[in-house]
């Protein structure tokens, strides 16, 4: 039994780390982000108790006894993605979850998911890939009980940049999905 | 005599106002061909009281030095200064070099200029054309035209002197807010104008192939739309407003459809829309993106960017068979691409060790060549005669405009003055010159 759980959590580290792997093209730098999420091997499955990634490291193991708006409230809002990249780091996993609980807990309460690439690239690719990380974050969201009725992607590509410098710390929070309720906010 | 000293600096200080206050985009130039023709433009003749609002053998000179293929002669070094034939000596222009000489004189009556100008090849001395353009009253035009006529003659391709430049501009308001900006221009950057703007984001904007109406896509209602808007009369209406992207609109060469991309069935795929019916023709289906269609010349395939093989590559869809093939190969990075009249070459974004710079790549010999030193290139557009393609880049942290010649040799640039320049697009020709 103890064993067979070892062997689980090894195969859970080796896939993340795996994934990790594929996602990254070789000419890009990998950033801290990133290293943090795969350290943590949480969740490619499910439940995520594990948590102890830098973003959501408030919430804890006392998450548990807030309520899913309290939960909401302080879960982070806005997701970061590589480049030329769609999928959902594991270590936003925890926020998401926080906010889906609460959205599908709350039929009347809506958000919007504004997807944003970097300044590299061109505007009208960008705002293709800024609409593919809106709907990764979307699927995520209704793979977790939230109904598409809640639910609205708008993608600005690089158009609105958070940050407005062109090096890679630049553009790695550039990169980004921003969940903002448009009614019933938490 | 002190009297017109005073004349003098008041002209000075007229024309060094109205250079400051037109000049919103001042060219640079950064390099030339390696032998350009030696022409000389002499000023034009103008005998007749009161002085002229423009220059116009200072724009002629100035357009035709743009273009790469010839080195004007500067004023100062002109030993004549002739405005007709008759008063025209070879040896004057022999001794410094000239190949080319133009020279012409300006005058009025009844409320329009009249200019006579005349082009001659210096080393067979002899005349090549004379003409005469009448009823002027906008003499910046009429020196576009002139200079196109002379191009023509000189190289027998149509210049793009007369044609329109327009792009979006993004300055910060007094409140921090971003202002696009959608601007027209003359070719040269003067004569800046605004046909729309937003505090919500502007993009993609493209020419109707008649250049009467431009469209582009505005979030002006909170999310993505395709607007047509009238280059004359401004009247706008909206095209397009899907659920998800509405983006990347390109009319057809014979004007009657648009293609566009959307994604309102749940992916980013290609459509093109009949602009008389409305109805929508889906052309493409895959689970990657599929985005920035444009027409070939001939009107037979759409060429686009999709990620379906891993990275952004082109891909060309024929619109007789409905078959897809992939026209790159090179490097993992090439997005945006555009066809020269011709349909030989392909223009694109493309990506080399994590720069940005346009590629150009022949479809007949299968080469390819990067054409832009800079980095952070994006919007190659080319000029409707296959000469130059102009392009956005970033130069010292800003958002400016580049332009190159086909064969890379040619390089200027557009700096902005006030905040950010994007997406440049060439008009197509405009018509004849038309005299208002």
């Amino acid at each position: 039994m103890k064993l067979a759980n070892h062997f689980r959590m090894f195969a859970f580290v080796f896939i993340g780390g795996f994934l990790v792997a594929c996602t990254s093209t070789p000419d890009e730098p990998q950033n801290e982000e990133q290293a943090g999420g795969s350290s943590t091997g949480s969740t490619l499955t499910t439940t995520g108790t594990g948590g102890g990634d830098n973003m959501v490291s408030k919430a804890g193991s006392g998450m548990e006894a807030k309520s899913p708006a309290e939960q909401a409230a302080v879960a982070s809002s806005v997701f970061y993605f590589e480049f030329d990249r769609a999928m959902i780091r594991s270590s936003a996993y925890e926020s998401l979850k926080a906010h889906a609980a609460y959205l599908a807990g709350n039929s009347s309460a809506k958000a919007r998911l504004e997807g944003h690439a970097d300044e590299r690239g061109t505007r009208e690719y960008n705002i293709a890939l800024g609409e593919r990380r809106g709907m990764a974050v979307s699927k995520f969201l209704m793979s977790n009980g939230v109904k598409a009725s809640q639910l609205e992607v708008i993608s600005y590509g690089e158009e609105r940049a958070s940050i407005s410098g062109h090096d890679e710390s630049s553009w790695s929070k550039n990169r980004r999905v921003e969940l903002k309720y448009v009614a019933g906010r938490p | 005599m002190r009297r017109l000293g005073g004349v003098i600096a008041v002209l000075m200080g007229l024309s060094l106002m109205a250079s400051v206050a037109l000049a919103e985009l001042e060219i640079v130039i950064t390099s030339g061909e390696d032998n350009p023709s030696q022409l000389a433009v002499v000023p034009f003749g103008w005998h007749q009281t009161g002085f002229l609002s423009e220059d116009v053998s200072q724009i002629i000179s100035d357009n035709l030095e743009r273009s790469g293929l010839f080195q004007p002669l500067s004023r100062e070094d002109m030993l004549s200064r002739p405005e007709r034939s008759k008063e025209v000596y070879f040896r004057d222009w022999r001794l410094v070099g000239t190949e080319y000489l133009v020279v012409g004189s300006i005058t009025r009556k009844s409320g329009a200029y009249n200019i006579a100008y005349e082009l001659f090849n210096v080393g067979a001395a002899k005349g090549i054309g004379v003409w005469t353009l009448e009823g002027v009253q906008d003499l910046r035009s009429a020196a576009h035209h002139i200079s196109d006529v002379i191009y023509q003659k000189l190289t027998n391709l149509e210049g793009v002197f007369s044609t329109q430049l327009m792009y979006v501009t993004v300055r910060k308001n007094r409140t921090g807010k971003d202002v696009y900006r959608l601007q027209l221009s003359d070719a040269d950057g003067f004569r800046e104008k605004t046909i729309t703007q937003s505090t919500e984001p502007l993009l993609s904007p493209t020419w109707s192939p008649d250049g009467k109406e431009v469209a582009y896509v505005s979030f002006q209602n909170g999310r993505s739309g395709i607007y047509i808007q009238n280059r004359i009369t401004g009247k706008q209406l909206q095209l397009t407003n899907f659920k998800g992207i509405n983006g990347a609109p390109d009319w057809s060469p014979d004007g009657q459809y648009m293609a566009m991309t959307l994604s309102k069935d749940g992916n980013p795929e290609i459509y093109i829309m009949d602009l008389t019916t409305r109805k929508l023709k889906r052309m493409t289906n895959h689970y990657a993106i599929d985005t920035e269609p444009r027409w070939s010349p001939d009107g037979k395939s759409i060429i686009f960017t999709s990620n379906r093989g891993g990275s952004p590559q082109i891909y060309r869809l024929s619109l007789l068979t409905g078959k897809i093939v992939r026209l790159t190969f090179e490097g993992k990075y090439n997005a945006r691409a555009e066809l020269t009249p011709d349909g030989k070459d392909l223009v694109m974004v493309h990506r080399r060790r994590g720069l940005f710079h346009i590629g150009i790549k022949n479809l007949e010999q299968d080469t390819f060549a990067i054409l832009t030193t800079t980095e952070l290139d994006e919007s190659p557009s080319i000029a409707p005669n296959g000469s130059m393609l102009i392009y956005a880049t970033s130069f010292e942290g800003r958002g400016v405009l580049g332009a190159v010649s086909i064969n890379g040799k040619v390089n200027y640039r557009l700096p902005a003055r006030k905040g950010e320049v994007r997406e440049p697009v060439w008009s197509p020709f405009l018509g004849k010159y038309s005299i208002k």
